[in-house]
This record gives C-alpha cells, sequence and structure tokens, in this order.
C-alpha cells in the first residue's frame, strides 16, 4: 500500500489574490461542471458554493494529513470516500437553508463529489503542502470558484427565468440560457474578459514609455545618460584627431585629379566623334553588308579574300565605314564604364 | 412469438438506450458531465483520449452491474439520498480494484500504462452522473447496461470533436483573450448546442 520512492514535501505559499492570478476555473479548467450544467439561478449557484466550500476543506485537509509516500492508487478513491461523506450533513445543511435546493441541482449535487476540484486538487496542491497551507489553500481556490459561479449564476437566471434571487423583473425569458451550451459560452466569454482584464492589468510593467509621457528620471538614471552621452563625444573628437592631415590633403589631390583624367578621355573622344567626316549620302538607317564568306565547319566563317575588291564600290565603302563606327562607340562604351 | 417478445423487450431498448447516450444525451455535451478532464485528456498528444474513453466505458458498464442492485434495494427507502453518493463511491471503488488486481495479475506487463488512465477514467464526474441518471430514470438492466456502454461511445465522440476543434483552433488566428481555454468552451457550447438542435429541448430518456 506504500509506495518505496521518496516524495519531497514542499512548502509552495498560497497568497490571498491567487483566487484572482491563478483562478481555478479560468486558469486550472476546474469546476466547470457545476457552473456549466448546475447553476442556473443564483440560489442554485450559492447552494453549490456552499457545497464545494465543505468538501473541498475537508478533501484538502485530508491529502496534507495522509503521508506522503502512500500510493496514488488508494489515494483517489479516499478523497472521494472523505468527500461522499462530507456530503452527508451538509445535504441537511442545505436543505435548512434552501428547502427547494434538490429540485434546483439534480444529478451534478451527487456529480460534486467526484469534481476534479475536488479530489484530483487536492492531490495535486495539499498533499505536498502543511495542514494549515492547505486549508487555507483550499478557501482560496473555493473563493475564485464562488465568484464564478455566483456570476454565472446571477447572469443565467435573469435571461432565462426574468428574476434573481426568485424576484421578478422582467417577463422576457430566454429558455436557452437554463441550458448545459450556454453555460459553456457564457464562461467561455467570462474567461476570455478575464484573460483581457489580467493582461491590462499586468501590461504597463513591461511596456515602454509612450511619446510625449517621458518616465520621471530619478537622479542616478540622469547621471548615467551623462555619463554615456559624455563618452560617446569623446569617441567622435578621438576619431577626428587619429586622422592625419596630409593624409586628407593626399586623398583630395588624387579625387581631383581622377576627376581631371575623366574630363580629358571624354573631351577627346567627343572631338574625334567631331573630326569624322561626315557624308551625307552615307548617313543610312538601314544598310544591306554583303560580305564574300567561306564555311569552314563547326559554324565558323571566314572572309573570302579572292573576292574582296581592292577598288570597292560606294556602297561597299559604307559597310567598312559603319564597322569602323561600331568599334568605336563600344570602346567608348567601355572607357565611360 | 418469444423471440419477437424478446427483442422488443430487451434488444431493441439495449439499442436505443446506447444510442440515446452517444448522441442525443451526450455525456458530455449535453449533460457537461466531466467539462473539465475531456479538456485536459484531449489536450495531450496521440490517442490518450481512446484509451480513456475505453477504460470509462469498461468502469461504467462493471460499476452498472454493480450499482443497479443495490439501487433496487435502496427503493423503498425514503431517506436515502444523503446516501446515494456514498454508496455509489463504494460500488465504483469496489469495481477500480477489481479490475485493478485483475490487471495486475493477468496483464501485469500494462499495469503502469494502466495505472496512469485508470484512476482518472473511473473516479470522475461522468460515471457517477450517468449512474444517478439511470437510476432516476428506472431504467430496465438492459437499458441501464446500454447506456453504460453508450456513455463511454459519447465521450469517445465528444472527444474525437474536441480534440480536432483544439488542433484546428491551433492553427487559427484567434484573438488574444480568446486563445485557449476561452474559445474552446466557446467551440464545445456550439457543439453542444448543434446537438440540442436535433433532440430539441427535451430530454429523451
Amino acid at each position: 500500500m506504500m509506495e518505496t520512492k521518496d516524495v519531497e514535501q514542499t512548502t509552495e505559499k498560497v497568497h490571498f489574490l491567487d483566487f484572482w492570478k491563478k483562478n481555478i476555473v479560468f486558469v486550472s479548467a476546474m469546476g466547470l461542471v457545476p457552473i456549466v450544467a448546475g447553476a442556473t439561478s443564483l440560489k442554485a449557484a450559492m447552494a453549490y458554493a456552499l457545497l464545494f466550500l465543505v468538501l473541498m476543506v475537508g478533501t484538502y485537509a485530508v491529502a496534507a494529513i495522509l503521508p506522503l509516500d502512500f500510493s496514488s492508487a488508494y489515494r483517489i478513491p479516499i478523497y472521494a470516500g472523505v468527500a461522499a461523506l462530507l456530503f452527508i450533513p451538509t445535504w441537511f445543511l442545505l436543505s435548512v437553508l434552501f428547502p427547494t435546493f434538490r429540485d434546483m441541482m439534480s444529478i451534478y449535487l451527487y456529480a460534486a463529489v467526484m469534481e476534479m476540484m475536488v479530489i484530483y486538487k487536492a492531490d495535486q496542491f495539499a498533499r505536498k503542502t502543511t495542514l494549515g497551507n492547505a486549508i487555507f489553500g483550499a478557501i482560496v481556490n473555493w473563493l475564485g470558484f464562488a465568484i464564478v459561479i455566483l456570476l454565472c449564476g446571477t447572469i443565467r437566471e435573469f435571461l432565462a427565468y426574468g428574476t434573481i434571487w426568485g424576484n421578478t423583473l422582467h417577463e422576457f425569458k430566454i429558455s436557452g440560457a437554463s441550458r448545459p451550451f450556454f453555460g459553456f459560452i457564457l464562461v467561455g466569454f467570462l474567461g476570455a474578459g478575464y484573460t483581457a482584464i489580467r493582461d491590462a492589468i499586468e501590461r504597463p510593467k513591461h511596456r515602454a514609455p509612450r511619446k510625449g509621457h517621458q518616465k520621471h528620471k530619478t537622479l542616478s538614471e540622469e547621471i548615467l545618460e551623462n555619463q554615456e552621452k559624455e563618452n560617446k563625444q569623446e569617441l567622435e573628437t578621438t576619431e577626428e584627431q587619429e586622422i592625419p592631415a596630409a593624409f586628407r590633403q593626399a586623398h583630395a589631390e588624387a579625387r581631383q585629379q581622377k576627376k581631371i583624367q575623366n574630363k580629358e578621355k571624354k573631351g577627346k573622344n567627343s572631338a574625334e566623334n567631331e573630326e569624322k567626316p561626315v557624308d551625307p549620302e552615307i548617313n543610312i538607317q538601314t544598310i544591306e553588308v554583303v560580305v564574300p564568306l567561306i564555311e569552314e565547319g563547326d559554324g565558323a566563317f571566314k572572309i573570302e579574300e579572292s573576292k574582296v575588291n581592292e577598288n570597292p564600290s560606294n556602297d561597299e565603302i559604307v559597310t567598312e565605314i559603319t564597322e569602323v563606327e561600331e568599334t568605336k562607340s563600344k570602346n567608348d562604351d567601355n572607357e565611360n564604364e | 412469438m418469444s423471440v419477437l417478445a424478446a427483442i422488443k423487450d430487451v434488444i431493441t431498448p439495449f439499442l436505443w438506450a446506447i444510442f440515446v447516450s452517444a448522441v442525443g444525451q451526450n455525456v458530455l455535451l449535453t449533460r457537461s458531465l466531466d467539462a473539465s478532464q475531456v479538456l485536459e485528456v484531449t489536450e495531450e498528444r496521440g490517442s490518450g483520449f481512446m484509451w480513456h474513453s475505453l477504460l470509462l466505458t469498461l468502469t461504467m458498464f462493471f460499476s452498472t452491474l454493480l450499482v443497479y442492485p443495490v439501487s433496487q434495494l435502496m427503493k423503498n427507502w425514503d431517506t436515502r439520498f444523503p446516501f446515494v453518493p456514498l454508496i455509489y463511491v463504494a460500488c465504483i471503488s469496489a469495481v477500480y480494484f477489481l479490475i485493478r488486481a485483475f490487471v495486475q495479475k493477468f496483464l501485469s506487463r500494462y499495469t503502469l500504462h494502466f495505472d496512469e488512465r485508470f484512476t482518472a477514467a473511473t473516479f470522475n464526474c461522468a460515471v457517477i452522473g450517468s449512474l444517478v441518471l439511470m437510476v432516476q430514470q428506472n431504467m430496465t438492466l438492459a437499458t441501464s447496461l446500454g447506456y453504460a456502454i453508450g456513455t463511454g461511445i459519447g465521450y469517445l465522440l465528444a472527444c474525437i470533436l474536441i480534440w480536432e476543434g483544439i488542433r484546428r483552433l491551433r492553427l487559427c488566428d484567434i484573438p488574444k483573450p480568446f486563445r485557449g481555454f476561452p474559445i474552446m468552451l466557446i467551440y464545445i457550447g456550439i457543439l453542444s448546442l448543434s446537438i440540442y438542435g436535433i433532440t430539441g429541448m427535451t430530454t429523451i430518456v
């Protein structure tokens, strides 16, 4: 019945605000059965809240008392048995406080003894802590659960029956609000609201200040900033001083020389272009050239010299000039580049 | 005639109970029993929820065999209501220890994997809630057993739908406050609403 492995006892402290920060419903996703299905009115929600207070305190206390090396196979049935035993006096208490609670709660009342929040949470948390801490943890967890179930019970009663605590407020009724599907959707939206509020509360700690809303600086922060500025200025001045003046002059002269050379080159090219005689007859846009060629094989060709005229006609001269112009223009492009 | 009568009296209610408890009175989507544990089981990777559903069906079946005669004995006891959970927990615990002892003796190599799941599959709201429902509805033994099997099948169907939902919702661009638990509950709520659309707002069994 006893497990041989050692289990260390942890002293995880519970804070009162954990009912919000670590809400058992929205963070641990426990206690959904009574909230979603059972709490269809504020009275039912109140009855569930009281029932769970007794069950949770009882099982958490037993979990803290049980030896740490007690086998897990027996622990859960023991917690369920303790919850079922505590259910008996709570039943009579509830029948005095809420005479019609049996009609309100149906099967979910009995299912409470095996709710995860009662037996599994006790095993996860209370088993590893002291008795006092376990009872305090049970109350904190219950508080988180009670707030959610009372809120859900109120909303659902208002929508489903048009009443709150049995007092009629309006005649318009949505019968579906008392069904589990509405409970799921409602808890889903409440969970989203919880996450949004929690994030909004926690966000300013991590967010940078907005423009125009600068954070008030302390004296030590100002001193540090001034020191950083001074260090930056020093670095800049030393960089300027390290470069010798002679080097700068030489660099500037070299630049100027390069510019002059480029200009001269451009001037030569333009002069050569201007010197060429332009024959108005030759200045034709489309020229067909017929050059006598001999095929050498493998796609290569050679000019047939025997057919080249030593005394060419006007058309043949045109071909030579165009070839020369093309080579010149190519050379100019290369130089410019 | 006797065969027809047997079909009419036993087999038809048995099959009808399976169908009703699996679909029309789904343990999770209609009754919302064990919603917390379903969310936990379906969050796991792999086929954990299938084992969970199988073990839950097993527990439900044998617990029904034990609870049914006990509930018949308690029928005339007027002040039985506060003691119902204690008696049912005792019956479920007895079934739990019997099955566990059987597995340890004959299927010892599966004990480690079995222990992890079996406790969670036995001690949950779905088991005790369905047993209470059977007794409240004055079902016969055949109908109760059908209802027990159907509960397990319905649990598995709900788990598959939720598991697939979780998988797909992870790929969606959901507003930050709705991510995780809230969107899952809204998804289950819409699934539940669709079943109410089939069955109406009345209870079948």
